[in-house]
């Protein structure tokens, strides 16, 4: 009687870790607690936009990070305070990461000044952080109807001593999208690289 | 205006601005230097009055645009640059510049005095200066103070305050405040390094920056990332933090060994006070 106990449970095992193996993994319910960036009730669906990368090609974004974490950050290049704190930061992070987390990460990059920010500006002011980082450029219409579609308000232009030395009152948020083509955390100013370095990797899992 | 150095999250410009609580501060310390000088029982000598000339330039480098302002909100090597100035390099010129009979004259008032005596116990101030400077380096006491005028004073005026403890015990007028022998002021100096490895190796090491004030800084110069900085700011402070201590370190071993010769050591201006030792 024993053994036939003990056989059934090892039987089950058995079926139970094969069955578990060859099954496809299912859709995890994203659980964004213990994250450092706050959590968007209810979560921001992937805006469907195309704008221009710094190679002048049309970049359709939803398409283009399908099935990756898209970093979505709206700025300027010539932004004196927050984008390149925030750009710098993800930058140093990303480079100690796995190359698993560094595969499945997406930053990109819209400016907010398309009159000062072209796509050669934008490539030159990317790689001083990162070379992956896309940069992603447009006419205003373009880029306001990207912005529609996320809750980061319109940019405010502020000016300045001169014609060419205004600046931009935008979003500080890096909206995060994980592979279920919603963000469900946002990355305000203030989030550190410790922060970054614990979260990019519970983002690529889900 | 702000009166003190703090960080405030602006960009970093190079535009001069005005502080004019360093000035008042310098010139406060000037003016005590002053009447306690003019209370003692002889006048300063040109040394004197050149060394602590020089302590209180030194002091308003510190504290002063554009270092006291860069290292309070922008980069953790300037803030370290500032520690070495205010804790390591001003407070031996200003005692320098403070002649014995002044020192000897404050003795007779009760609370002063007995801070001069207790100062001048190595135990004691290596125990405060330690103290001090692993407090001021700890992250969420940086970020916590450096954000306000009144916290990056205190921290200014504990560093400098640490460093007077520092060198109290080696510079203080021997035999009236004083009793330690050479040998073992050298043992003291070298002993005041060690502190210091706790705190620079945390800012060497660390694997991502520590402070949040300077991580969340606009960017002085873009090709300094803020673990570079931080970084910078370690090496400052253990490599340049300590040469004035191994300089002083050398003075006092140089004089040693003259004086164990039986050559008499040139008089120099921290020792014109000074009994033999």
């Amino acid at each position: 009687m024993r053994t036939t106990i003990r056989g059934v449970a090892a039987l089950l095992a058995v079926t139970m870790l094969l069955g578990t193996a060859c099954k496809p993994a299912a859709p995890r319910t994203f659980n964004p607690e213990g994250l450092a960036g706050p959590k968007i009730d209810p979560p921001v669906p992937k805006p469907d936009f195309i704008l221009t990368d710094t190679d002048g090609k049309p970049f359709n974004f939803r398409k283009e990070t399908e099935g990756k974490v898209a970093l979505l950050f709206f700025g300027y290049t010539h932004c004196p305070d927050i984008c390149p704190v925030h750009l710098a930061n993800i930058a140093a992070v990303l480079k100690k990461l796995s190359p698993e987390v560094n595969n499945a990460v997406r930053m990109v990059f819209v400016t907010t000044d398309p009159r000062r920010d072209t796509p050669e500006v934008i490539r030159a002011y990317l790689d001083k952080f990162d070379a992956r980082f896309i940069g992603l450029s447009g006419d205003s219409l373009a880029l306001r109807g990207a912005m529609r579609q996320l809750p980061v308000g319109t940019p405010i232009y502020e000016p300045g001593a001169n014609d060419s030395t205004y600046t931009i009152g935008h979003s500080a948020m890096v909206l995060a999208f994980t592979r279920d083509n919603l963000a469900h955390v946002v990355y305000p100013f203030g989030i550190r690289q410790q922060d970054w370095a614990r979260d990019l990797p519970l983002l690529a899992e889900q | 205006m702000n009166w003190w150095c703090a960080a405030t999250g602006e960009a970093w410009s190079w535009g001069w601005k005005a502080y004019p609580g360093v000035w008042l501060f310098i010139a406060a310390l000037g003016y005590g230097w002053y009447r306690s000088v003019q209370r003692g029982p002889a006048p300063p000598s040109r040394a004197q009055r050149a060394w602590f000339a020089v302590g209180l330039f030194l002091l308003w480098l510190a504290l002063d645009w554009p270092i006291g302002a860069l290292g309070a909100g922008y980069l953790a090597s300037v803030h370290t640059v500032s520690y070495i100035l205010l804790s390591l390099v001003a407070p031996p010129c200003l005692i320098l510049g403070v002649p014995t009979g002044a020192v000897l004259s404050a003795l007779d008032r009760p609370l002063l005095g007995k801070l001069i005596r207790l100062a001048a116990r190595p135990a004691f101030s290596l125990a405060v200066f330690t103290a001090i400077l692993c407090l001021t380096h700890v992250p969420s006491i940086v970020d916590g103070l450096m954000g306000s005028q009144v916290g990056a004073f205190l921290v200014d005026i504990a560093w400098l305050g640490a460093g007077l403890c520092l060198w109290w015990p080696v510079m203080a007028p021997q035999p009236e405040v004083s009793t330690l022998r050479r040998p073992l002021k050298m043992a003291y100096l070298f002993a005041s390094t060690l502190p210091a490895i706790v705190p620079s190796a945390f800012l060497t090491f660390a694997e991502y920056p520590l402070y949040a004030t300077y991580e969340l800084a606009p960017r002085v110069f873009s090709i300094l990332t803020a673990q570079e900085d931080q970084k910078v700011a370690g090496l400052l402070m253990k490599v340049v933090g300590d040469l004035p201590v191994w300089f002083a370190f050398g003075v006092i071993f140089f004089r040693w060994s003259r004086s164990s010769q039986g050559t008499p050591p040139p008089v120099h201006p921290g020792e014109m006070r000074r009994g033999t030792a």
